[in-house]
Parts: structure tokens; sequence; C-alpha cells
């Protein structure tokens, strides 16, 4: 059976790592409003105002020229305007001129750089060239910081994470006190799991005490590992200086919010999410949708998943706990697009693709590029095992579990591990086997308590012997156990049972 | 009597016989010849015992009488004239074959009916600036080239005698008849170790061609890294202006995003430079777009990411900024543009041949 992250694992506020050009959009790399300076106007440029004067006097290409390079870097925006529609008309100008001369006119975003990653068959030859791109472009202008870090993130969704390591090391080597590569820099070592690295990294920046953004990473990244930040006091006091503005606070305030959560304190926690909401983005609505979970009544409303940009995993979640497997689907691809990397949205979105929408081929692709980044990650590879099974393709399902390390799977992990066994061997119509497999993982599952695991396990079990073989009963403990699973947060079963009972009546399958 | 009804004597120089032989033979009209001090006018003269043509920098001391304070701006004034004028003779006693050439100087002194006299600083003619050259539909690259290595060559004569220009701009390089370019105005110049008009001054130059350091008020202290990186960075704004006709800085600051840029950054220039680093590869993509000629392109591409390297520190040829003694020279330039200017004359030969 498949699998994806349960409601009940715990979240923590780490930094999201995405393009570079993205980032810049969605405004997490504006210098912090508390370090905003009082500074006197500049008085007008002696050299700006005699261009003015000779643009004023005779509306030649030299003096527009003249005029606009000026205006351009003083933010002249009336006198870059008016050159620029002058030399867009003027037969006598360059085209680099025109060029930027139309951009000042419109100013529309004309970038059409971003590939669509969402072609899967394509996906290594993008990330390919991109990385070829992204190494010439290196190779002239090393000590761009940026590049190395996008280059880092590139190898890393390929899965190449020795290579991701070097380009990191150098890029926070380049620019240390950069936010953005502080936040990356230790956003790959958490991923890699080295959180004293991660936390190393955010502690060099010379702003760090006084920076939201690193201080919300620092904290979550101590929760991540289940301990406690050192730094929440400073925390708590950058929020209590009212200093700063509500969204560069909104990332602190849900990374606050989460530890008061761990430590029992609802109430403040409470008030700190739906501080958090203010001005939210994305990581912090996704972290109080999943707080939603445990306190009642954020104030999570439709405007908030409306106005904030690239929210991607949080709407995943919106849509699937609302049983809207379309949308669902469709949000967990963008925000696979958005986080390549991450092995969570390729474990949402192959677990929807193959065991809500039944789209197999699918289910396939998204869990193997997911497993490039994370080549070892027991979800990924359950998830690509069970759908190449129910895609009846038992040769690379074979392969595929034999990937596995099943000793150091935990019992949760385990459960799953039999039952995807279990399928296999019915497959393989080693019927008794196989049931016994599914005994074992349910047995498993009332061992350690968990009694939603050991429903699933049986509810997958009667769903593999009702494929084999149609009957009655057997349709009707499905029925009994979707029941039973509903309340605890396994909606999807119905539609899964729907499904089998139309393939049933069409002839689909092998009647009793 | 006000010296607003005497007539200004600075604009009265035309016809007017000087010292060693000069004649005025008439005013520059100022605006189409476009930047230039507020406080000086242009003649052409000419020598009538050689018959050598030249140009004549008037000083007009007329327009400080009307400024809130006349003997303040006047001593202003005469400071930074007396220093252009010292600058201009330390090049000609180094004979520097690149700076514009002062021939002369002199004053006329105040005549009849004016209590005012006229400095004036006569140098060799140019036929104007390099705009006068620039075909903005068609690119000319053995233009461009010879230009570069101009200012190149002329920016090496001035850092290899301590004095950097501060203001390497279109319009101060000057088209020489039958001769190679020249630099002129060195008026915002600096000189290593003495005390100048604008030595106090992060820069002192036109700002749309200066560097982001300046921009960002984070102006190195040392004088290598504030006044050589700052006129490196300037000559290769100029490489992307011969190709665009726009500075580097204007490029530069249309890839910034609005929240990095210098009007907005409030933090320190270390934070801020990873952006100006993806700008300037951005910029000099944009720039490479426009040179048709792929392979000059990307010679000329990686010339940029030298010399206007937005980290001062980092700024210049690797041989040069790089190891122990570190330090930011133009000399190697010379003669790559000698070098990228030949092989491109041979490679148009080659093709006119064929």
């Amino acid at each position: 059976m498949a699998s994806w992250i349960p409601a009940d694992k715990k979240r923590n506020v780490i930094p999201r790592w995405r393009d570079f050009k993205p980032t810049i959009e969605l405004g997490e790399l504006k210098p912090v409003a508390g370090t905003k300076k009082e500074t006197a106007p500049a008085s007008p440029s002696p050299f700006h105002t005699e261009k003015i004067q000779n643009w004023e006097s005779e509306k030649t290409v030299k003096n527009a020229i003249e005029l606009l390079n000026s205006s351009i870097v003083l933010d002249d925006q009336e006198h870059s305007l008016s050159t620029a529609t002058f030399l867009n008309k003027s037969a006598e100008s360059s085209r680099p001129l025109k060029k930027v001369a139309h951009q000042i006119i419109y100013p529309t975003d004309t970038d059409t750089s971003f590939e669509q990653l969402l072609d899967f068959d394509k996906f290594d030859i993008i990330i390919g060239k991109k990385i070829q791109r992204l190494r010439e472009c290196l190779n002239h202008n090393p000590y761009n910081s940026i590049s190395w870090i996008e280059l880092a993130r590139l190898f890393l969704i390929i899965g190449k994470e020795q290579a991701a390591e070097r380009c990191i090391l150098v890029a926070t080597q380049l620019a240390p006190d950069n936010r953005y590569i502080s936040r990356t820099g230790s956003r790959f070592f958490t991923h890699i799991g080295d959180y004293k690295k991660a936390q190393q990294i955010l502690k060099a920046n010379v702003a760090f005490k006084a920076d939201p953004w690193l201080l919300s990473a620092d904290i979550g990244i101590a929760s991540l590992n289940n301990k406690s930040s050192y730094n929440i006091k400073i925390g708590r006091e950058l929020v209590a200086s009212r200093n700063y503005s509500p969204f560069d606070l909104n990332e602190l305030l849900s990374a606050l919010a989460t530890e008061e959560l761990n430590s029992g304190s609802i109430k403040n926690s409470k008030r700190l999410f739906n501080e958090s909401l203010i001005n939210p983005n994305d990581n912090a609505v996704a972290q109080a949708v999943w707080a939603g979970k445990h306190i009642t009544n954020l104030n999570l409303n439709q405007g908030l998943f409306d106005r904030t940009p690239h929210i991607f995993e949080a709407k995943a979640y919106h849509f699937y706990y609302n049983k809207l497997w379309g949308n669902a689907y469709s949000s967990t691809m963008q925000w696979f697009i958005d986080q390549p990397f991450s092995s969570d949205p390729a474990v949402f979105g192959s677990f929807i693709a193959t065991s809500v929408l039944e789209k197999y081929d699918e289910g396939i692709k998204i869990a193997k590029i997911g497993l490039k980044s994370t080549p070892n990650d027991f979800t990924l590879l359950n998830n690509l095992a069970f759908a190449y099974l129910k895609n009846n393709n038992i040769k690379e399902a074979q392969l595929t579990i034999a990937k596995i390390h099943a000793e150091s799977l935990s019992d949760y992990q385990r459960v799953f591990y039999l039952a995807t066994k279990g399928l296999l061997l019915y497959k393989l119509s080693q019927v008794e086997a196989g049931e016994n497999l599914y005994n074992e993982a349910s047995n498993l599952a009332d061992k350690t308590k968990n009694k939603k695991l050991q429903l699933l396990s049986d509810f997958h079990h009667l769903i593999a012997k009702v494929e084999l073989q149609t009957s009655e009963q057997n349709l009707l403990k499905l029925d009994r156990l979707v029941k039973e699973l509903e309340p605890m947060n396994e909606i999807y079963l119905q539609d899964v049972l729907n499904n089998l009972v139309k393939k049933l009546n069409s002839g689909n399958m092998p009647e009793a | 009597m006000s010296t607003l009804t005497q007539p200004n004597p600075a604009l009265m120089l035309a016809g007017k016989k000087l010292a060693n032989n000069w004649e005025v033979i008439d005013l520059i009209p100022k605006n189409p010849a476009g930047t230039g001090g507020n406080f000086s006018h242009s003649y052409n003269v000419v020598n009538w015992a050689t018959g050598e043509k030249a140009f004549l920098k008037a000083l007009d001391f007329s327009k400080a009488f009307k400024e809130a304070d006349p003997v303040a701006l006047i001593n202003k004034l005469t400071g930074l004239f007396q220093f252009e004028q010292d600058v201009l003779e330390r090049c000609r006693n180094k004979r520097l074959s690149r700076i514009i050439n002062l021939i002369d100087s002199g004053m006329v002194p105040a005549e009849e009916g004016s209590d005012i006299p006229v400095p004036y600083l006569i140098m060799e003619l140019a036929s104007g600036d390099i705009y006068k050259q620039l075909d903005f539909s068609k690119i000319n690259h053995a233009v461009n080239l010879r230009i570069l290595h101009s200012i190149s060559v002329a920016l090496f004569q001035l850092h290899n005698n301590g004095i950097a220009h501060q203001d390497v701009k279109p319009s101060n390089v000057l088209v020489i008849e039958n001769r190679p370019h020249k630099l002129g105005d060195l008026g915002r110049a600096d000189l290593r170790g003495e005390t100048t008009p604008y030595g106090l001054m992060a820069f002192a130059g036109d700002l749309s061609y200066a560097a982001p350091e300046v921009h960002y008020k984070a102006v190195s202290p040392d004088w290598v890294f504030k006044r050589i990186a700052s006129d490196a960075y300037q000559m290769g704004s100029m490489i992307v202006f011969l190709y665009t006709q726009l500075s580097m800085t204007a490029i530069m600051k249309m890839h910034i995003a609005p929240e990095h840029n210098w009007t907005n950054w409030t933090q320190t220039y270390r934070e801020v430079l990873p952006y100006l680093y993806v700008a300037l590869e951005q910029s000099i993509d944009f720039f490479k777009e426009f040179v048709d000629d792929k392979e000059l392109a990307e010679k000329l591409g990686e010339l940029l990411f030298q010399l206007c390297d937005p980290d001062p520190n980092k700024r210049g040829h690797p041989k040069t900024i790089t190891g122990k003694n570190k330090t930011i020279s133009l000399e190697r330039y010379n003669t790559i543009f000698d070098r990228l200017l030949k092989d491109y004359e041979m490679k148009a030969l080659k093709l006119k041949l064929n």
C-alpha cells in the first residue's frame, strides 16, 4: 500500500529553497524593516540637472541617451519615460536602446527562462541544460554565490548530493552574510540531516540576531532536531520590538507558535499562529494548515489562500482534505516544481496519483524523479513499488522492493513494507504467502497500537483479495472499513472502493 | 555700478589677440556641445604664427557674482581651474600621449568697462566626442576597439603617474583628426598622495557611469581600490556603451530587484553583493545579445566580468588582482584591446579577400 506524510507527523518552519527569481518576487529577500535608516534626501546631481537642461533645449538622440542613462541610475522616472518614449520612436535609435526603452514604457515581465519541469520525460534534459548553463556562467563569474546555490539545487534534484554540498560550501564562503545564501545553505544541510552545520551557517551571518528570517530558520531546524533553540528568547524580543513588518516576522511567529504547540501551550500557540497569518508567506500558511489539526479556529480563510503566492503545499493538503482530488494533485505538482529536491511533494504526488486517482504511470514518474534527490527514501520506494504492482509491472516492483533496506525500517514503515510485499506475492499468485505477509503487517500495526494503520492494512489486503476473486462478503467488509477509517482522516478510501466496484461491474475484474 | 549691467567678458573673447600669437576665432555654442562646466565657455582659436588651430576654455567668473556667496564661489572656481591646469601640465610634461594636450594658458586682464579678468586654457583641438563617430544603426567593431584601446592606454598612462581620471564617459573621449582618441576633462581627477579639490569625495564624476559601490556608499578607503577601481569600472562601462549606448550602471540597475537597488537597500554592501553579481551576469548577457560577432562578444564579455566586478577588491585582470601584491592595473588591457583590434582587422581582411 502507498503512503504519504500522515497528518500527525510533526511539521517545522524550515526555509523554502526555490529558484532565486521567485524567492525575490515573494519579497523574502528585502532588507528587514528594522534596519531602515533615515537618510537625508540627496541633492540633485549637477550632471543630471545639466542633462535635463540639454534635453529640454534640444531633443536629440545624444541628449536622450545621456539623460536616459542618468535617469535610470538616479531613479528619475519622469525623464526615463520621456527619453525612452523618444528613443523608442526615433529612427536613429539603436536596437539595445529600443529594447530598454520598450521595457521602461511597458514594464511587463517577459522572462521565459522557466522551463516546464512537469514534462517528466524531458526532466533530465532540462536539468542537464540548466546545469551546463550555470557551469558556463560560473566559469566567467566564479564569485556569483547565487549561481553556486542554483547549481547546488540542480545537483540535489538529480541526487548528486556531494556535488551540491561543494557548491553550497563555496557559496556560503563567498557570501556568509547574505540572507538567501544562509537560509538556502542551512536548508541544504537540513535536507542531508546535518542540523549542526545548518545552524552554524545561520549563526555565521552577521545579521543573525537581528534578522527574523534567520532566527526562524534556526528555531525550525532545532525543533526538527527535537531540540529547543537557544535563540527563542531573541526571537520573542524581535517580535516584541515592533521594529519589523508582519511579513518579515511571519515565519518567526510561525516557528515560535510551533514551539509553543510542542510544549503544550495551545493558547499562546494560537495567538502566535494568528499573528503569523497577518501577512504570511506560503510556508507560514502551510504550517498553520498543519497546526489546524491541533488548534481549532485559526484565522485560515479563503482570502488567505487566494492572496498568498506559491501556496502550493497548503493548497494541496487543503484540497485533499476537501476531497478535491484533481485540484489536490495539480497543486501537488506545482509544489513539486517549486521544490523538486524535496521528497514531500514527490511522496504526496505519487500517493495521490497511485492510490487515489489510479494514474499509475504518473505515480511511477513522480516517485522516480523524487528518488533522484532522495534515493533511499522508504516512502518513495514503497510508493513506486506499489504503483508498479498496480500497473502489473511485477519485475520492476520486485527490483524496487529489493532496494529497500528492510532492517532499518521503523515499525510504522515496516507495516507498509509488509503490505506491499504481500501484494507482490498476490500478484505472483502466491496467495497464501501474500496473505501471511498482510496478516503480519496487520499484527505489527496492532502491536504498535496503531489502529488506523491496522485497518488500512486490512483494507488493502481485502482489495488485493477482491481483485483476485470477487466476494460479496469482502466488499461488505471493505465498506465497513471505509466507514471506520473515514473519521481517522483516511478520506480517500470510499473513492477507491467505488472505483473497484465500478471495475467489477464493468467486467474488468475476475468474477467469483 | 552693478555687475549685472556689465557685459560678460568671458563671452566677449571672439576676435581678441592673446599672448603667444593666439587669436580667438569664435565662441562654440554650449548646448549642442553637450556636457561641460557651467562656469566656462569654449572658443576656437588659431595661432597666427604657426597656423595651429586649438580650443580655448575660458573661466566665467561673472556668473559667480549672482550666487549667494560670490567670494567663496570665485575662490572655489579659481582653485578648480588652477587644479585642472596643473593636472594638464603634469600630463604634458610627462608626455601622456592619449590625454588631451594643454598648449598654453593665460589670463585676459580686466578691461575698461569690466572688473573681471578671464583666465583661459588653450588645448589641442578635437573634432568632437565619440558620439560624432557612433552610428547607432550599425556596429563598427574596428572603431569601437580603437576607442577602447585609446581609453585603456590613456587610463594606464594616468594611473602610472598617480592620477585617477574619475569621469570616463562618452563625452570625455575625444576624437582627434587622423590620430588616436584622447581622454579629456581632467577637472574631476584625483592625485595619489596629494590634496585635490575632489579628493575627499567618494566619487566626483558623473553618477550615471559610476561603479555600484559608489551608489551604495561603500567606497574603499584605499586609494587604489577607490580611484583606480572606479576608473577600471568606467573602462568596462565604456565597452558596454559603445555597443548598447547604455552605461553598465544603467543596465545593471535594470537587472537589480527594486528592493536591492541602491535607492532602497539599507543593509551592508557585503550583503547586497550576491545580488549584484547576478545583475552583472544578466547585464553581460544583455550586452552580448547586441554584439553581432559572437567570438568578440564572448571575449568582451569576459573583460566585462573582470572590469565591472561589483567588488572593487576583485576588479581588474585576474593576474594582477589575485596573489600577494594584489593591485588594479590596466596595463594588460592595452595589449588585450590591441590584440582584439588586430584580430578583428585580420578577420575583416580575410572576409574581404574571400
